[in-house]
């Protein structure tokens, strides 16, 4: 054979290679490039929805109350839809949509929804009596719905046999309720974990960790509405108390003095649809005169606390993940299976709070128990959701894996999780997931959700906001420059709006706590350019802070910055923990009704 | 005589299309693979910023390995604007409505880099944009065997590029733990 001709044969076999090759490879590409966009999509659709659960909470005043929250929620999902709609051609209508997202996630402050397809067939009993008609389910019998709420709940199994069960929440609040077989019956009680050695109580004040916590009067700027039917709004700053997690503020007289009832209780009211409504409630008044409106929310916070500690301690100091009844049964204890949970704490006991084991330190194993439990109670849900899912797609489905980092963003703070899957992309299906963390809430206190106020020692105007761990504040505050005025959370520097008609351009918009007529904007440092210099864990524990540059683990000389003593760090380490403890004790949670009647 | 030319005219052609015509076409599938792997790797790491509010050095770090495990080497380029909702510090943001307020001082490489060299991490805020654009600098082979047939000249002379950005969704958390 000629040389050409090899040639030739060589060609005829390697150019339909090549072609294939190429076209396989431009396929892929094509298909990277159509997942980006879908993931883009997913992520800008999750966090329009998350946007939209933030404006209208934070607007609503009753957003805590369940029936509210499913609104807010399925308010929420309808963003989603819509978004993911007028991004995607590939949908036509939220129906078409709905096909392609098996489940969305919310988690909340002490549990979570899922949004998903669900059968609403009653299942009746047959001509028989007992046997169960078989209904064949096709896809038209599958509603899309938001699921029956789900605590984050473990149970377990004591010594001596008998069963209790743990709620637990995004921090370290718990719910205990079960019968301990002390002869006390059935025990419910709710209250926040924290290291009750920590705290000493005193006549007027009490300390945590070396902070003296003294109750505060609390400011905020509001403009309402004086007059109905001319709509004539007034401006003015307020001093508040929280009431049964409801702000009170109390009113000015026509002097611009604090104005005062008949009876010498102040008078109060709330701030409902931008209106004041005055509260004749006499408990109420008495309330606000007996505290003469300063805030008590931080010492109650660590008074409750110590005693609500010490109480679990006692009763369920011995129990270890061991006793952990699996979630699939609900009767085996997980004993020796250390794979079972995602975090294994070993023989350690959970609930024995001291020094070692701090619930409000991250990594206590208290902690760290209480992350494997709400991922264990998340995992077995949506594994549910989605198996049922299946049932209504004609391809093989299978729940992405989520993973570690995802996990930590869904279990550290209240989030968004949106499944999309089935679209067809080259060879294969789009399946992928989004988590979006909400900043902005009502729900949770975390600990970077406070800020601190401050001032110019000068001039006591130019009022900053900063995060805790700002080296600016921490400084400024050090060479007195910078004055401490107050620790307020994060949804308190949220822009405020007043509807007085149906005019958008007649909104009126303020701060809350934009007080005295002051500016009030973001410290350049931590705020905008969001540089955290030191840890808030390291605030939260009061040891000595290190700048990140100099951290050991960073390649620093490990100098400190600040010593645990040092005079500015106490103070800001003092509003800080006064307003994490204030925040949280004023949220509004479910279960803390009961302890109030105790 | 007019065989032999023809004869070595034959092994020149001969020698193109079975050895260089192969090559070229399976070096320019290699580019687009690790076209494929560029570009993944640059929208993941964009995307876990946008979701994490965090660059950290250990992200950067396996982002820089998984790009140079293409064979390749690269020009990475960072740009992270962040957002000043309130540049003239003006009395309490009242005029918040305005549209245009919104100014966005920009953070290129270098100054990217040395915060995540110190710190080992570059905490962003709901609003801020960050862009990553990764270019190859080295010649591939691809590359190599077309200018041996015809040069491209030019200083955007790069064959693999990623490219991604997005605006963050959320505060980054300042806790190490």
């Amino acid at each position: 054979m000629k040389l050409q001709h090899l040639a030739i044969i060589f060609v005829l076999i390697i150019v339909p290679i090549s072609l294939v090759m190429s076209s396989y490879i431009q396929n892929q590409i094509e298909a990277i490039n159509m997942q980006t966009k879908y993931d883009m999509n997913l992520i800008s659709s999750t966090y329009d929805a998350v946007k939209a659960f933030q404006i209208n909470t934070t607007n609503n005043k009753y957003s805590s109350i369940s029936d509210s929250k499913i609104r807010d929620i399925e308010a929420s999902v309808s963003t989603f839809y819509n978004s993911l709609i007028s991004s995607m051609s590939e949908f036509a209508s939220r129906e078409e949509a709905e096909d392609y997202v098996p489940a969305m996630l919310f988690t909340l402050y002490d549990g979570y929804y899922i949004y998903s397809s669900f059968d609403n067939v009653y299942s009746t009993t047959g001509e028989g009596g007992n046997e169960k008609v078989d209904i064949n389910l096709d896809s038209k019998n599958y509603q899309k719905g938001l699921q029956p709420y789900v605590y984050y709940s473990a149970k377990y199994k004591l010594r001596n046999g008998n069963v209790i069960t743990v709620n637990y929440t995004l921090d370290n609040a718990i719910t205990v309720y079960g019968d301990f077989g002390d002869g006390e019956g059935y025990v419910t009680r709710t209250g926040y974990l924290i290291n009750p050695d920590n705290v000493e109580i005193h006549d007027t004040y009490i300390t945590y960790n070396g902070v003296r916590i003294e109750p505060e009067i609390l400011t905020e700027h509001l403009i309402t509405i004086e007059d109905n039917e001319t709509k004539r709004t007034k401006e003015d700053d307020y001093r508040y108390i929280f009431y049964q997690n409801e702000k009170i503020y109390q009113d000015y007289d026509e002097n611009g003095n604090l104005a005062y009832n008949e009876d010498g209780t102040p008078r109060i009211f709330w701030y409902h649809d931008y209106m004041k409504t005055y509260i004749n409630d006499p408990y109420i008044r008495n309330y606000a005169k007996t505290c003469n409106m300063r805030s008590m929310s931080a010492i109650e916070y660590y008074a409750r606390a110590k005693e609500f500690s010490d109480w679990v301690k006692e009763k369920l100091g011995g129990i270890t993940q061991a006793d952990t009844l699996k979630v699939e049964d609900g009767t085996t204890p997980i004993g020796n299976d250390t794979e079972y949970l995602a975090e294994n704490t070993g023989n350690s006991p959970i609930f024995e709070v001291g020094k070692n084991n701090d619930p409000l330190v991250s990594d206590s194993i208290f902690n760290n128990h209480r992350l494997a439990i709400i991922r264990k109670s998340i995992e077995t849900s949506l594994n549910t959701v989605i198996s049922k899912f299946r049932a209504v797609t004609l391809y093989d489905y299978a729940m992405p894996v989520i993973d570690n980092e995802d996990w930590y963003k869904i279990l550290n703070n209240i989030s968004m999780v949106t499944f999309m899957q089935g679209i067809p992309m080259g060879y294969r299906y789009y399946n992928n997931y989004a988590v979006i963390t909400n900043n902005v809430n009502k729900e949770v206190v975390k600990a970077e959700n406070i800020y601190i106020v401050t001032e110019d020692t000068a001039t006591g105007k130019n009022r900053e906001y900063h995060q805790p761990g700002c080296k600016e504040l921490i400084s400024g505050v050090n060479d007195g420059t910078l004055r401490i005025v107050g620790a307020y959370p994060t949804a308190s520097f949220q822009r405020q709006s007043v509807k007085r008609n149906d005019n958008q351009e007649d909104d009126l918009h303020f701060y809350l706590q934009a007080v005295e007529g002051d500016t009030l904007t973001g410290c350049y440092n931590c705020i905008v350019n969001s540089t955290a210099d030191y840890d808030t864990d390291d605030i939260i524990e009061g040891i000595d802070l290190i700048d990140f540059e100099n951290k050991v683990e960073n390649g620093g000389s490990g100098s400190i910055s600040f010593k645990s003593n040092n005079s500015a760090y106490m103070q800001v380490r003092a509003a800080y923990l006064k307003a994490l403890a204030r925040e949280r004790y004023d949220i509004y949670k479910s279960n803390f009704d009961l302890e109030a009647n105790r | 005589m007019g065989d032999s030319l023809i004869t070595v005219v034959a092994i020149f052609l001969a020698a193109i299309l079975m050895f260089v015509f192969p090559l070229m076409s399976l070096a320019e599938r290699t580019d687009d693979v690790s076209q494929l792997a560029v570009q993944t790797a640059t929208t993941e790491l964009v995307d876990r910023v946008r979701t994490t509010g965090k660059l950290t050095l250990t992200d950067y770090d396996a982002f820089v390995s998984e790009l140079a495990s293409t064979g390749n080497t690269f020009d990475i380029e960072i740009l992270i604007q962040e957002l000043d909702e309130n540049p003239g510090v003006k009395t309490t943001q009242a005029e918040a409505t305005k549209i245009g307020e919104n100014l966005y001082y920009n953070k290129y490489t270098t100054q990217v880099l040395d915060e995540l060299d110190t710190k080992g991490r570059k905490i962003l805020k709901e609003g801020d944009i960050i862009t990553v654009t990764v270019k190859n600098t080295n010649q591939t082979i691809s590359q190599m065997l077309r200018n041996f047939f015809y040069m491209i000249s030019g200083n955007d002379s790069y064959q693999i590029v990623g490219q991604h950005s997005g605006v963050v969704s959320v505060n980054g958390s300042t806790s190490e733990r």
